[in-house]
């Protein structure tokens, strides 16, 4: 599915993941695969409760030093490569 | 399981009626229901007289499976809760485990008579209750230096053995497996069967004290341990653990991975082939 500024981002119902040390490490249960995110990263996961990709970059704008096109391209790009491991789900806009 | 008596060649000896070992630091007492032979293999290497340190004490009833009925069990271990017992699944056993208290549990379990089922039932057994206290089971090799143990961790190939061997000072605990249980000392290493046989030294003290895991690097000129921060230390742990609760455990193995880097200590081991690393272990400990 395309990733669009309104798509609901949420952390993968068959995920494990502990935020240690400012870096989350997620364990991708049925895969047994494990990742570990860098400090953008690990924002973006831990905003991934639903909210769209827009409301998440809106947020990256305010701690980090990036404009807002910049932080949705980032959170756009990280949502595809996140879900292509089964890591996060992705949710279509409300009609 | 009469591994822990002189047998004869190529075997194990005859189990039938109640046998007593300690293996892999949980200590068995097996009511076997049928006279079974058991094949000779590395299980033995690991078993000590009941009389030895234990975390856990385990007795098991054990019945006769009829030879068809556990085909496709899996080649490794496999659990999962259902009610108050798990139910284990292994190469040619099964079994119910039931923790009666702390450290202490009552199993039932059958197995298909085949020379093998005995241990590796007791490993699966082990295995699980050292999960169910708290423990991790991991792929790696275990050195005794001094009166603490090492374990080195890594992919098949990393070098671990060859670390191993480039501890002149140490004794081997644990050749390609180890059961890390928390005790009021800190984590104890036991060793269990598995990986290719190479000579283990006698080891009477059974478990020992952890000191670190190493994560084997042979990226250095130089013999070196260099200290993980936590996110890498928690991810270097994790890959090498051998749970077999699967996808529905991984919370809670995630948890009990989170404690053990909590207590000891992860390094990337930087070894070079010649290069002898007792003096840098013992600094890192």
């Amino acid at each position: 599915m395309p990733i669009s500024a309104e798509s609901k981002l949420t952390q993968g119902e068959r995920t494990s993941a502990r935020i240690i040390d400012g870096f989350a490490v997620i364990v991708v249960n049925d895969a047994q695969r494990l990742h570990t995110l860098n400090a953008v990263g690990t924002r973006i996961w831990a905003m991934a409760d639903g909210r769209s990709a827009h409301a998440i970059a809106t947020a990256l704008t305010d701690e980090f030093d990036v404009d807002h096109d910049e932080a949705l391209a980032s959170v756009v790009a990280f949502a595809d490569e996140l879900a292509g491991v089964g890591a996060l789900e992705i949710g279509e806009p409300a009609a | 399981m009469d591994v822990g008596q002189e047998a004869a060649p190529g075997s194990l000896g005859r189990v039938e009626g109640w046998r007593d070992v300690v293996y892999g630091g949980a200590r068995l007492a097996f009511s076997v229901g049928f006279d079974e032979e058991v094949r000779a293999d590395d299980h033995a290497a690991f078993v000590r007289g009941a009389s030895a340190p234990h975390f856990a004490e385990i007795t098991a009833a054990v019945g006769r499976a009829p030879a068809r009925s556990l085909l496709g069990e899996p080649n490794g271990i496999q659990w999962r809760r259902d009610g108050e017992d798990v139910e284990i699944r292994t190469l040619g056993a099964r079994a119910a485990l039931r923790e009666l208290g702390h450290g202490r549990f009552a199993a039932r379990a059958s197995l298909v008579p085949s020379g093998i089922g005995v241990p590796s039932l007791a490993t699966a057994l082990v295995t699980t209750a050292a999960e169910l206290c708290g423990g991790v089971v991991m792929h790696g090799v275990a050195v005794a230096l001094g009166d603490v143990a090492h374990l080195f961790v890594g992919p098949s190939g990393a070098g671990k053995t060859t670390a191993a061997n480039h501890c002149p000072e140490a004794r081997w605990l644990a050749r390609d497996r180890a059961i890390l249980v928390p005790g009021s000392d800190g984590y104890r290493v036991y060793g269990i069967a598995g990986g290719d046989p190479v000579e283990l030294a006698p080891n009477p003290e059974q478990g020992l004290p952890l000191a670190a895991i190493h994560r084997i690097r042979r990226d250095r000129p130089k013999p070196a341990a260099e200290r993980l921060g936590p996110a890498r230390a928690l991810m270097a742990v994790r890959e090498n653990v051998m749970s077999g609760g699967g996808p529905a455990e991984e919370p809670h193995c995630l948890d009990r991975v989170m404690a053990l880097i909590g207590a000891v200590p992860v390094f990337d081991l930087h070894t070079r082939l010649g290069a002898p690393l007792d003096a840098v272990l013992r600094e890192a400990a």
